[in-house]
């Protein structure tokens, strides 16, 4: 007897059909096995399905089973054909029908209960593109492919519920209207009013939160660099529909989405250490999966000790950074991902920290600190919109009123701002596939931001005076247009221009 | 003789007369060759079936079906193919499993005839 | 051809020799000797006898860095030779001030004659070289340098010098030993006050105490010269190029003249200006790069300085 179960694999972000097909044959001596370029997870799925069934109170056959994954020329990975193979097994035995335009995805536990698989939403997208209407999905994965409105999700907790449904005693109910819980809320660690001082610094972040620009900051260590950027998720506006569906995409690729979970409608904040490998940061490995600059897409990535990190990183990131996707190439396969994320760095003016410090010393010879510096690769810095110089504070002197943090903006006035700007930008670039000024090309530049003749003439005075490279001409007026937005202005005015030359690349006297 | 000896001869016996009531006609008994032994080797009509056969007591221990691997077959397979090629054989052949549980007093308790295995 | 002159030789620096069994056997060097230290003793109005060694830490504050360039670009400019060690710092700050100004300079070395140290400096070297400057060394060839051939240079640098200058020094500095070696010569002594909590103001700030004269001008030290013998000619600063954005400063009350009269007490960050003026940041830029292109003011590793 042959059935079919219908189940997907993804590829990256791509999702394709997989039919897992059932053979019971009545000769043949009893065994299982499964065929069609199975890893071991997949492989290992007999052991599961196997007590899964028995456990449930249901008789394993005793016949020759073969499953086979078709098409068998692309590489199967995860337990996710745990539920596809159970399902195919239990309808020998009892003899129900498979539904006609189902999916049917999910990990089993040894008690027969499902458990929480990756890549639910990507199967329910797969699902509504190819009219699938019912997808059969763990209890616990549910919200995540319920996310996507126009297919019947039905949370599978376990074998026996799912036998009775499907024997018609008694049916699961598919999640309907799921309220969007957010899946991973990012909460910051500090409000912007807790940040006492660093006025240019934190204008600094709410200009890169709204235009999107990566930002440098530079500073001896205790200066509170790290602290800015722990409280920047606070002041970042809330991803739209379709920007949380492609970070959702790539979290439920990654696994990454908590049991119960829906879509991701906050930007998220990747903070890697320096140590963690290159694979781990940019994505990749033998089978492909996203990495860090990735899981930071639409959000931020936060580079502490921007220079501590390896070249290799450094040249790894230079594609996303200009794109805004990366593509990881294997001799099986080739994939894309998203990583169109906003930069942090963070990094000290010298080994020792202390450059331009006012009270301390710094011990390090010329020579080591121009090494040190160059550390960052060029055309990296070449991409950082916003330049910024963060001195220490001595809170000592601040009057009982600058140091009443109740005083200072908080996070959630800035974050108002913030929005608007962003609504400005989102309906200035609807007819273009850009969102954010950060991302604007120079026909964009050409198109929007347009400079009255006394504003050109101030941005030519101060390149020469600065020695501004192109690039840095152009992301002036980037910023500048931020600024304006940020105001509500329409057009870019000289004010907006000489502040957005506040932010200009940094160099370092020594 | 060892008890495990003792029970594989029980086992080919039952299975001998098992195939006998079936209509097979036993060629060979435990024929060797340089690789191994053929528990026994049938004829039906034109059919040539090569029979291993496993024999347990009780199922405590698992099944005998569980016994049969792939390496196993492969062995058995190369046994029919060296055993066609000096019997001159020219036809096709196949290669069968009987699996025999029996109950501690040695009465049969089950037996399944798998083909093509 | 060896360029070497013994210690008996007339050309051998007069200020140097009375430095007694300290003074150098030998000195190596490259450049134009006559320039400094003519034939004729005695000459008076040679180069190489007005000498004020400038020293400075190594680990010069950008205020160190502009007291040092504002000081030896005007002593400089009034003819008097500026020695110094070529060490990064301080000494490279001075050497690069009467360079750029069109001044004389000698670089004693610590190293061989032949060895450019530190080798990053090479530009500056060659710079030296170029505007009629002097390198000396007393040791030859490519002898390397080693932590004593330091203090030894500094007593060269002193010996050399009929003053000496130091700018900034921390407690236990290189400049300090210049300075003790410089006392026991019988050499005035110049030292410049800077805020007692910086750790390169200690070194100074002990100098003052023992007896050294604060200076606060470059007149200071120029009336000890007293004769300004073939004042150079200044070269064309760069700075008076600056103003091509036409408008000056706006009416008084204005942003940007408050911003004039706080920077005119002491260099600030732009944060500080904008928390003590109470105006938002944002606005606090717009007039710093608006004056910055005006050339009012100018930045210098985070801190604003009127120019």
């Amino acid at each position: 007897m042959l059935i079919k179960v219908p189940s997907v694999v993804n590829l990256g972000l791509e999702t394709i059909k997989v039919d897992v097909e059932v053979n019971l044959a009545n000769r043949g001596l009893p065994g299982f096995e499964i065929v069609g370029l199975p890893d071991k997870a997949v492989d290992e799925s007999k052991e599961r399905v196997r007590a899964a069934i028995s456990s449930s109170g249901i008789d394993f056959p005793a016949k020759k089973i073969t499953i086979n994954l078709a098409p068998a020329d692309i590489p199967k990975e995860g337990s996710l054909y745990d539920l596809p193979i159970a399902v195919g097994i239990l309808s020998s035995v009892l003899g129900f029908p498979i539904p006609k335009n189902s999916l049917f995805l999910g990990e089993l536990s040894f008690d027969g209960s499902l458990r929480h698989t990756k890549g639910a939403l990507l199967m329910a997208l797969f699902a509504k593109e190819f009219r699938f209407e019912n997808l059969f999905v763990p209890k616990d994965s549910a919200n995540e492919a319920g996310a996507i409105k126009g297919v019947k999700v039905f949370p599978v907790e376990n074998l026996i519920q799912l036998s009775s449904h499907f024997l018609k005693r008694k049916s699961i109910e598919p999640v309907s209207g799921q309220k969007i819980l957010d899946a991973l809320p990012a909460p910051a660690e500090f409000d912007m009013r807790e940040v006492l001082g660093q006025e240019q610094a934190k204008r600094a972040m709410e200009i890169a939160a709204a235009g999107g620009h990566n930002i440098i900051m530079v500073g001896s260590p205790g200066s509170g660099k790290t602290m800015l950027a722990r409280a920047l998720p606070g002041i970042l506006p809330p991803l739209n529909e379709t920007e949380s569906l492609e970070v959702t995409k790539i979290y439920s690729a990654a696994g990454n989405i908590p049991p119960g979970g829906s879509l991701i409608t906050n930007r998220q904040f990747r903070a890697p250490h320096h140590t963690a490998s290159l694979v781990g940061l940019v994505g990749g490995g033998a089978r492909p999966h996203p990495g860090e600059i990735s899981l930071a897409h639409r959000g931020v990535l936060f580079l502490d000790e921007f220079n501590e990190f390896p070249h290799s990183v450094m040249e790894a990131m230079r594609q996303p950074l200009e794109d805004g996707y990366l593509t990881i190439s294997r001799s099986k396969q080739r994939v894309m991902y998203p990583a169109d994320f906003m930069l942090v760095a963070s990094a000290n003016p010298c080994p020792c920290g202390y450059l331009n410090h006012p009270k301390k010393i710094c011990i390090c010879s010329p020579l080591q600190i121009k090494k040190y510096q160059k550390r960052v690769s060029g055309p990296i810095l070449d991409r950082i919109d916003l330049h910024i110089a963060i001195q220490p504070v001595d809170t000592t002197e601040f009057s009982d009123n600058q140091k009443n943090s109740e005083l200072l903006e908080s996070s959630k006035a800035i974050k108002q701002r913030v929005v608007l700007a962003r609504q400005k930008q989102e309906k200035r670039f609807e007819n273009d596939s850009i969102q954010s000024n950060a991302q604007m090309k120079n026909t964009h530049i050409k198109n929007y931001c347009k400079l009255e003749k006394d504003i050109e003439e101030l941005l030519y005075r101060a390149s020469i005076k600065f020695q501004l490279s192109a690039r840095s001409y152009m992301k002036t007026i980037k910023v500048a247009r931020t600024i304006a937005d940020l105001e509500g202005a329409e057009e870019i005015a000289i004010s907006h221009m000489a502040e957005a030359l506040q932010y200009k690349p940094k160099i370092y006297e020594l | 003789m060892s008890q495990h000896n003792e029970i594989g001869k029980k086992g080919e016996e039952i299975a001998k007369k098992f195939l006998e009531k079936n209509g097979y006609k036993i060629i060979e008994q435990n024929y060797k060759t340089k690789y191994a032994e053929i528990d026994l080797v049938i004829k039906k009509g034109k059919d040539l079936v090569f029979v291993e056969v496993r024999t347990k007591i009780r199922e405590n221990f698992g099944a005998p079906e569980e016994t049969i691997n792939k390496k196993k077959i492969r062995k058995i397979k190369n046994n029919a193919m060296a055993y066609v090629a000096t019997k001159k054989w020219n036809s096709s052949f196949r290669i069968d499993a009987i699996c025999i549980v029996l109950k501690p007093d040695y009465t049969i308790e089950r037996l399944n005839h798998y083909e093509s295995i | 051809m060896e360029q070497v002159i013994g210690i008996e030789a007339q050309k051998y620096p007069r200020l140097l020799k009375e430095i007694g069994n300290e003074a150098p056997k030998k000195l190596y060097y490259k450049g134009n000797w006559e320039e400094f230290f003519p034939a004729k003793a005695g000459s008076r109005s040679a180069a190489g006898e007005n000498c004020l060694a400038v020293v400075g830490s190594r680990h010069l504050t950008s205020y160190g860095r502009k007291i040092t360039e504002q000081l030896v670009t005007e002593i400089a400019a009034a003819g008097i030779t500026i020695v110094s060690g070529f060490m990064y710092g301080g000494d490279e700050a001075a050497h690069k001030a009467t360079v750029r100004m069109g001044g004389r300079t000698i670089a004693v070395m610590p190293c061989g004659i032949d060895i450019i140290h530190p080798e990053y400096q090479k530009e500056l070297y060659n710079e030296i070289l170029e505007k009629n400057g002097l390198i000396i060394s007393e040791y030859e060839g490519k002898f390397l340098p080693v932590n004593w051939t330091y203090v030894q240079r500094n007593r060269i640098v002193a010996g050399l010098s009929k003053a000496i200058l130091v700018v900034e020094a921390g407690l236990n500095s290189g400049s300090l030993i210049t300075a003790k070696y410089a006392k026991k010569y019988g050499r005035k002594i110049f030292a410049v006050p800077g805020q007692i909590t910086s750790e390169v103001s200690k070194g100074t700030i002990k100098l003052i105490k023992e007896g050294a004269e604060p200076v606060s001008e470059a007149n200071d030290i120029l009336k000890f010269f007293k004769v300004l013998v073939n004042p150079v000619k200044r070269a064309p600063s760069s700075q008076n190029s600056q103003n091509f954005v036409s408008s000056g400063l706006t009416k008084s009350g204005s942003l940007e003249q408050k911003i004039i009269e706080q920077l005119k007490r002491e260099p600030m960050e732009a944060d500080l200006i904008a928390r003590t003026l109470g105006v938002s940041v944002a606005k606090i830029g717009t007039a710093l790069s608006l004056m910055q292109l005006k050339g009012f003011i100018n930045q210098e590793s985070g801190k604003y300085y009127i120019n």
